[in-house]
C-alpha cells in the first residue's frame, strides 16, 4: 500500500478519537461493501452525467450509515459534483408548515460543498463562478453581463420558482458590479433560506417569494440546474439519521414527509430532475416499520419492496434500498489492521502492534461490553487509536501490559434517541414516554 | 375254488406241519364239506350276479314267519356285503346306498353267532309300527335277535337315507357294526374291502356329522375312524400340513399325536398352529383358554404364531421321549369283541404325554388372550361388526387382513416414490379399510396407534397429540414416521417447533398461498433441528404440509406463546423472519402479522426490524435449541469450520478475514483511484468543463496557466507572492482585475485539483488566504 498523507491521517485518527466519521479519508479504512461501492459509484457517474439518483442506505445503529454517506459525499464531490448535507432532526424535516423544512434546506446550504470546498460554505464559490463564467462570455460577446445572466438563467424561469432564483442570482451580480455588500448578502440569504417573510424578501430583493417549507424541494431542482450550467456535473443530496422521520408521532406529520420522500422517488424513476442524486440513511423500522416507517406508506411500500428475484443469496444492489450490514467480528478486526495501518503512515514496518495484539485487543472488549464491540463499533474504535496513541508515545511500552487498562464504554446512543415531535403534539409523546400505544387506543372502539 | 383252496390247505398242511396237524386238517374238511352242503342251497334265492347289481328280489327276501336263522356257519363276507351304491330291496325295503351285510348265516368274526350286523331278510319283520324316533332295542343289539318291530324299523331308517338326526342311535349303531366288521375284519381277507376303506371311512363321517352329538356314537366312531386313519398318517409328514382342529381340552386327536411324534421323530421345530392344537387340546392344561380362544379362533392362532416365534425365536424343538405312541380301538359291534386285539404300536413317540412343553406353551396363551380379549369383547357385543374397521382397531394391527395390509403397503410405496409425505381427503385414505361405523376422537387415536407402531404410518393431524377429531372431508397428509416410533408422548420442545412453523406458515400464507421454496425452507429448517428425535422431525415436516394447505389463524397463538421461554421466543421470531424472506419481498400485510406475532412474543418492534434488516442481507441462523431438552442455546454466528482462530472468548474465521482483506484492497484501490491518483484518473475524472462549452471558448482562447483565462492566470501569478493572503487584500486585487473573488479562488483552485490533485489556495480562516506552497514550488521549478 502507499504511503499515506500525514493530514488525511491526522483527520482519519482526530475523528475516529472524537467517535466521529472523518470527514476525508475515509478510504483508507474502508473495510468491504465493494459490491455496495461499485453500485454507488455507477449512481454517482449518473448523476454527473445528467441523470438522477435515489437511495435508501439501511443499516442498524453502528452499521456504518454515515460512514458510507460520507464516503458517498467524498466520492460525489471529486466526480465535480456539488453536494448538500444535513442530518435530520425533529427542527428538519423533509416537510413541514412551521419552517422544519426551510430549516433543513438552510442547514443543506450551510453544507454545500465542492471539491475545493469540501467542507461546506461553497454557494459564494458557485454563484461567483458561474458570474465570472456569465461575464467573460459577456465580454467576447460585447453584450452586458446581465442579459448573459438572464439568458443563461432563463430555462430556470420556467420552473417552479425559478424566475426568482433567477432574479436573486442577477441580484448578486448587481451587487457586486455596483459595490453593494448588502445586496449580495441578501442575495446569500435568500439562496440559503434565510428569509422568513416574503416582505422583507421583496424590499431587499425584488421578488415576491422565499424558499419556504413548501418549496425546497423545486429549491434543490433549482439548485441542481444552476450548478451545472456554473460547470459542475450535479448535486447530490446526502439525507441522514431519517429515523426522525419515523419518530414522528403525529401521523399525518410523518406522511407528509413520506409523500415528500415519494415525490422525489418518483421524479428520480422517472428522470423529471437532471444532475440531481438523493441518497438517505436510515435504520431498518425507518423503512420497515407498518405503522410507521416507509412501509405504513403504501405507494413508498410498493415501489420499495425487494426485489422478488433476489433470494437465496442473491443481491440486487441496483435496488432503491440498499442494505448495510453490522460489521461482523472479522470485519473489525480487518478494520483494526488499517486503523494500525493508517497510525503507521502506510508503512508495515511502523506498525504498532502485531496481529495477534489486534485479536487481543478484541478479546478485552468482548469480555468488557459484548458482542456490541464489534457492532457498533465507535466506542471500541476510539479506545483502539487511544491504545495506538500511547504505544506511539511510549517507545517501551509493551501492548500487552496496557490492554488490561483500556476502559472501555458501551456505546449507548442508540438508547438515547427518544420519539420526538413538534411542540405542539406534546401530548402524543407524553403517551409515547409513558408506553401506551395511542394509536392502539384510537382504533379500540366498543 | 372254495374246494381247491381246502384240499390245498390239507395237503399244505399235512406235508408241511406232518401229523401232528392231521386233526385239524379233518376239521378244515368237515367244514369244508359242510360249506359245500350250503352253498349248493343258497345258490336257490341268491344270484350273486342279478343281486349285486342292483336289486334282490322281494320274493327272496320276504320274511317268514316260521323262520329261524340258520348256524352262522359262513365267513366269506363279500358274498353278503353290498357295496355303495347298490340298492337292496329287503322285504319291500329299498335300501339305498348298499353298506350292508344281506343274506344268512355270515359269521361273528368273534364267537359263532351269526353277525349283528347282518340283514337276514328271511327273519319276521314288523312293518306296522316303524318310527325308529323310538328306542326298540337294547345295547349292543343284533338285527337276527331284536324283535320283529325292530327289525322293520331298522329298515325302515336304512331306506330312508340313514340320515334322520332325531332316529334313535340304536339304529345308528346297527348300520355302524356292518361299517365296522368291513374296516377291522374284511380287509384283512378281502381285496375288494381293502378299495372300499375310503368310502367307508366317508360313510362314518357322514354319520358322525349327523349322530356326532352322541357321545358313545362319537367315541366309537371317531376310535374306528383312527383307527383305520392312522394308516395314512404314518405314510406322510403330517406336520407338514395344518394342525388338525383342537379340542378345547378334551384329549388329543389321533393326527395331532402322530404328528408330534413326527416332529419329535425328524427333530424339527413345533409349526406354531401344531403347538397352539396341541395345547389346546391339552386335557387340564395349566391355563384354561377362554371364550377368546374359540371366538376368534384364527386371529387367536395368529397372534399365538406371533407369540410363538418370539418366544422361542422362530420354533421350539421337540426331543423324542421313550413312550411309544400305540393306538388301540375298542369294537362297538359285539360281533368283533374279542376276537382279536385292535391295537396299532406306531413307531413313533407319543410326546403329548410330557407336560413341560405345555408348561412352556400357558404364558404364550396369556399373553394371547390378553392381546385379542377386548376383540374379542367387542365382537361379543357387536357380532354385527365383524370385519369392520371398528373391530380391527381391537385387535392388534399385525393381523389385520392381509386386503388392509397390501393397501397399507401401497400407500407407503407412494409415499416413497414422492419421497415427501402425501396429501390427500381422510375419507379416501379411509376408503383403503374395511368400513368405520363408530369413529370417535378415542377410537381415531387407537387407529393412529396401529397405523404408526405397526405400519411406520402417520397421519397429521393427530389427535393424540391434542386437536380436534378430523372430519372426513377434510385434508390430512400421510407420511412414514420411520423407525422407532413406539413412544406416542412428543418432546415438549415438538410443541415449540410445532408452533414456530405454524407461525411460519401463516405468515407465508399472507400472499395468499404458501410457495414451495418456503416450504422446503421450512423442511430444512425441521431436519436441522437435532434436538427432535427423528420420529418428531418426520411429523413435524408432514405438520408443515398440513398446515400449508389449511386456513390459518392465530387463534389459539396467544396462549401457546406465552408458556415459552424467552429463547424459545427468540428462536420463533428468527424462524419467522427468514421464512418471509424466502420470496424476496415482504407483503406490507406480512410485515404486520410479523409485527403481531413479535408482540405477542414480547419481541421489541425495533429489534424486529433490526433481524429483518439482518435477514434481508444474509441469512440467520435458527438457533437450534440444545440436544439435552434443558432450553435452547443462545445465538452463536455460524462459523465455518476449518480456518477458525480461537483467541479467548472471540472466534474469528480466518477465510473470511482474508476474503475481507482481499476485498477491502480492491475497495481502496478503486476509492485511491478517485481521491488521489490526479494523473491515473483522467478517465474517470471530467477532467474538461464540457457541459459549459461556451465557457470553455472564453477560457482557451488565450494559452493560460492551468488552462485557466489570462485574467486568473494572472491572479495566480500574483497570489504565489505571498504566502498568507488578507480576505480583504485579496478582494480589493480581484475587484481591481474585474474578478470575483469566491469565484476566481473556486476556478483556481478547480484547476489546481486537476493539475496537482491539490487547492491552490485555502482559507484557514474567513479571513486569512493560505496559498498551498508544494505548488508554488513546484510552479517555481
Amino acid at each position: 500500500m502507499s504511503t499515506i498523507r500525514p493530514k488525511e491521517r491526522d483527520a482519519v485518527l482526530q475523528s475516529l478519537r472524537a467517535g466521529v466519521v472523518p470527514r476525508i479519508g475515509q478510504h483508507l479504512i474502508q473495510v468491504g461493501r465493494v459490491r455496495e461501492i461499485e453500485a454507488m459509484l455507477k449512481d454517482i457517474e449518473r448523476v454527473a452525467d445528467g441523470g438522477t439518483m435515489f437511495r435508501l442506505v439501511i443499516g442498524e445503529y453502528g452499521s456504518g450509515k454515515t460512514f458510507f454517506l460520507n464516503l458517498i459525499r467524498g466520492v460525489s464531490l471529486e466526480k465535480k459534483l456539488v453536494t448538500v448535507h444535513a442530518d435530520l432532526n425533529p427542527d428538519r424535516r423533509l416537510h413541514a408548515t412551521g419552517g422544519q423544512a426551510r430549516s433543513l434546506f438552510a442547514e443543506l446550504m450551510k453544507n454545500i460543498s465542492t471539491r475545493t470546498k469540501p467542507d461546506g460554505g461553497a454557494l459564494v464559490g458557485i454563484i461567483e463562478r458561474f458570474i465570472s463564467n456569465a461575464r467573460m462570455e459577456a465580454t467576447r460577446k460585447g453584450v452586458s453581463p446581465e442579459q448573459i445572466i438572464h439568458e443563461k438563467l432563463a430555462h430556470l424561469s420556467e420552473m417552479v420558482n425559478g424566475y426568482d432564483f433567477a432574479t436573486v442570482i442577477a441580484a448578486y451580480w448587481k451587487g457586486f458590479e455596483s459595490g453593494q455588500e448588502q445586496l449580495k448578502g441578501d442575495a446569500i440569504r435568500w439562496l440559503r433560506g434565510e428569509f422568513t417573510t416574503k416582505t422583507d424578501a421583496r424590499t431587499s430583493l425584488g421578488v415576491r417569494t422565499i424558499i419556504d417549507d413548501a418549496s425546497i424541494y423545486d429549491q434543490l431542482k433549482l439548485l441542481s440546474k444552476f450548478v451545472r450550467l456554473a460547470g459542475y456535473a450535479g448535486v447530490v443530496v446526502c439525507l441522514d439519521e431519517m429515523v426522525n422521520l419515523y419518530k414522528l408521532a403525529n401521523t399525518q406529520a410523518r406522511n407528509a414527509n413520506y409523500e415528500q420522500i415519494l415525490r422525489i422517488l418518483n421524479d428520480s424513476l422517472q428522470g423529471n430532475s437532471d444532475g440531481l442524486g438523493f441518497i438517505f440513511g436510515g435504520t431498518p423500522e425507518f423503512l420497515m416499520d407498518v405503522r410507521r416507517g416507509l412501509y405504513s406508506y403504501t405507494a413508498l411500500q410498493s415501489r420499495l419492496t425487494e426485489n422478488a428475484f433476489a433470494k437465496n443469496g442473491f443481491m440486487d444492489y441496483n435496488h432503491p434500498v440498499l442494505r448495510l450490514a453490522s460489521l461482523s467480528q472479522e470485519e473489525f478486526l480487518v478494520l483494526l489492521g488499517k486503523l494500525r495501518n493508517v497510525f503507521a503512515f502506510g508503512d508495515p514496518s511502523r506498525h504498532l502492534m502485531p496481529d495477534e495484539g489486534l485479536i487481543a485487543f478484541m478479546d478485552h472488549c468482548n469480555k468488557r461490553i459484548g458482542d456490541c464491540y464489534f457492532r457498533t463499533p465507535r466506542t471500541t474504535t476510539t479506545a483502539f487509536i487511544n491504545l495506538l496513541s500511547v504505544l506511539e508515545q511510549n517507545a517501551d511500552a509493551d501492548w500487552r501490559n496496557l490492554l488490561g487498562h483500556i476502559d472501555i464504554e458501551k456505546d449507548m446512543g442508540f438508547q438515547n434517541e427518544v420519539f420526538t415531535d413538534s411542540p405542539s403534539l406534546n401530548d402524543s409523546v407524553v403517551h409515547k414516554s409513558t408506553g401506551v400505544d395511542v394509536d392502539e387506543f384510537a382504533s379500540f372502539k366498543l | 375254488m372254495l374246494q381247491l383252496f381246502g384240499a390245498l390247505i390239507v395237503l399244505g398242511v399235512i406235508m408241511q406241519l406232518g401229523p401232528l396237524f392231521i386233526g385239524m386238517g379233518l376239521v378244515g374238511f368237515v367244514i369244508w364239506v359242510l360249506v359245500k352242503i350250503f352253498s349248493s342251497k343258497e345258490k336257490n334265492f341268491k344270484t350273486p350276479d342279478s343281486l349285486k347289481h342292483t336289486t334282490v328280489n322281494s320274493h327272496q327276501y320276504s320274511s317268514q314267519e316260521s323262520y329261524s336263522p340258520r348256524e352262522a356257519t359262513r365267513i366269506d363276507s363279500d358274498s353278503f356285503w353290498f357295496g355303495e351304491g347298490q340298492t337292496i330291496n329287503v322285504c319291500e325295503n329299498m335300501i339305498p346306498g348298499g353298506m350292508v351285510y344281506v343274506g344268512n348265516g355270515l359269521r361273528a368274526p368273534a364267537g359263532y353267532s351269526v353277525d349283528c350286523a347282518l340283514i337276514d331278510p328271511q327273519l319276521p319283520i314288523n312293518k306296522l309300527d316303524c318310527d325308529y324316533r323310538i328306542r326298540k332295542m337294547d345295547y349292543w343289539p343284533s338285527y337276527s335277535e331284536i324283535s320283529p318291530e325292530a327289525r322293520g324299523t331298522y329298515l325302515k331308517w336304512l331306506s330312508s337315507g340313514k340320515n334322520d338326526p332325531e332316529a334313535d342311535i340304536g339304529y345308528v349303531f346297527l348300520y355302524f357294526y356292518g361299517l365296522e366288521r368291513r374296516l377291522l375284519h374284511d380287509i384283512d381277507h378281502s381285496p375288494t374291502a381293502k378299495n372300499e376303506i375310503y368310502t367307508i371311512r366317508a360313510e362314518i363321517e357322514r354319520l358322525l356329522s349327523i349322530y356326532g352329538g352322541k357321545g358313545s356314537f362319537n367315541t366309537y366312531a371317531n376310535s374306528l375312524l383312527n383307527y383305520v386313519k392312522v394308516d395314512d398318517y404314518v405314510k406322510s409328514t403330517i406336520y407338514t400340513q395344518a394342525a388338525p382342529a383342537a379340542t378345547y381340552h378334551a384329549g388329543f386327536p389321533l393326527e395331532l399325536r402322530v404328528g408330534l411324534g413326527q416332529i419329535a421323530r425328524d427333530g424339527v421345530a413345533i409349526p406354531p398352529d401344531w403347538a397352539l392344537a396341541w395345547y389346546l387340546s391339552t386335557p387340564n392344561p395349566p391355563m384354561f383358554t377362554r371364550t377368546a380362544a374359540q371366538r376368534c379362533k384364527d386371529e387367536f392362532k395368529m397372534i399365538f404364531a406371533e407369540e410363538y416365534k418370539r418366544a422361542f425365536n422362530g420354533g421350539l424343538k421337540l426331543t423324542s421321549n421313550k413312550t411309544k405312541l400305540s393306538l388301540s380301538h375298542q369294537p362297538a359291534s359285539k360281533s368283533l369283541l374279542s376276537s382279536k386285539a385292535y391295537t396299532k404300536s406306531l413307531e413313533l413317540p407319543d410326546v403329548t404325554v410330557l407336560t413341560s412343553y405345555i408348561k412352556k406353551f400357558a404364558p404364550l396363551v396369556q399373553n394371547c388372550h390378553d392381546r385379542l380379549d377386548s376383540y374379542s369383547r367387542f365382537l361379543g357385543r357387536n357380532p354385527d361388526k365383524v370385519g369392520s374397521l371398528d373391530a380391527l382397531l381391537e385387535l392388534p394391527a399385525s393381523l389385520w387382513p392381509d386386503t388392509v395390509k397390501e393397501a397399507i403397503s401401497q400407500i407407503k410405496l407412494n409415499i416413497s416414490k414422492s419421497s415427501r409425505p402425501i396429501e390427500m381427503k381422510l375419507s379416501s385414505f379411509l376408503a383403503q379399510f374395511p368400513e368405520w361405523k363408530d369413529r370417535s376422537k378415542k377410537r381415531m387415536g387407537l387407529f393412529l396407534d396401529a397405523l404408526s407402531h405397526h405400519y411406520n404410518l402417520g397421519i397429521e393431524p393427530d389427535c393424540r397429540f391434542g386437536g380436534s377429531l378430523p372430519e372426513s372431508d377434510s385434508d390430512v397428509i400421510i407420511f412414514d414416521v420411520g423407525k422407532d416410533n413406539q413412544n406416542t408422548v412428543l418432546d415438549p420442545h415438538y410443541a415449540v417447533a410445532s408452533l414456530a412453523m405454524h407461525l411460519s406458515v401463516l405468515v407465508s400464507q399472507v400472499d395468499g398461498k404458501v410457495s414451495e421454496e418456503e416450504i422446503t425452507m421450512l423442511i430444512n429448517q425441521a431436519d436441522k433441528w437435532m434436538y427432535l428425535k427423528p420420529v418428531e422431525q418426520q411429523r413435524l415436516k408432514a405438520h408443515i404440509l398440513w398446515l400449508s394447505i389449511q386456513n390459518l389463524n392465530m387463534s389459539g397463538v396467544k396462549k401457546r406463546i406465552e408458556s415459552l421461554d424467552a429463547a424459545q421466543k427468540e428462536m420463533i421470531g428468527n424462524l419467522i423472519i427468514q421464512v418471509s424472506q424466502v420470496d424476496g419481498n415482504v407483503p406490507l400485510d406480512a410485515m404486520k402479522l410479523i409485527e403481531r406475532i413479535f408482540k405477542l412474543l414480547g419481541v421489541d418492534s425495533t429489534k424486529l426490524y433490526s433481524k429483518m434488516h439482518q435477514a434481508a442481507i444474509e441469512p440467520i441462523t435458527i438457533v437450534p435449541p440444545s440436544s439435552n431438552g434443558e432450553g435452547f442455546v443462545l445465538p452463536i454466528q455460524s462459523v465455518a469450520k476449518q480456518t477458525t482462530s480461537i483467541v479467548g472468548t472471540i472466534k474469528l474465521d480466518m477465510s473470511k478475514v482474508a476474503a475481507l482483506q482481499a476485498d477491502s484492497e480492491k475497495v481502496t484501490s478503486i476509492l485511491s483511484t478517485i481521491f488521489n491518483e490526479g494523473e491515473a484518473s483522467q478517465d474517470i475524472l471530467i477532467s474538461e468543463p464540457l457541459y459549459n462549452d461556451e465557457f470553455q471558448e472564453v477560457g482557451s482562447t488565450v494559452e493560460g496557466l492551468w488552462n485557466l483565462s489570462p485574467a486568473l492566470s494572472e491572479l495566480v501569478q500574483t497570489l504565489i507572492g505571498k504566502q498568507t493572503w488578507d480576505r480583504a487584500e485579496l478582494d480589493e486585487i480581484a475587484i481591481d482585475r474585474g474578478l470575483m473573488l469566491e469565484g476566481a479562488l473556486e476556478q483556481i483552485n478547480e484547476a489546481a485539483f486537476e493539475k496537482f490533485d491539490q487547492p491552490f489556495a485555502e482559507a484557514e480562516d474567513d479571513d486569512i488566504i493560505e496559498i498551498n506552497q508544494e505548488i508554488v514550488e513546484v510552479m517555481k521549478e
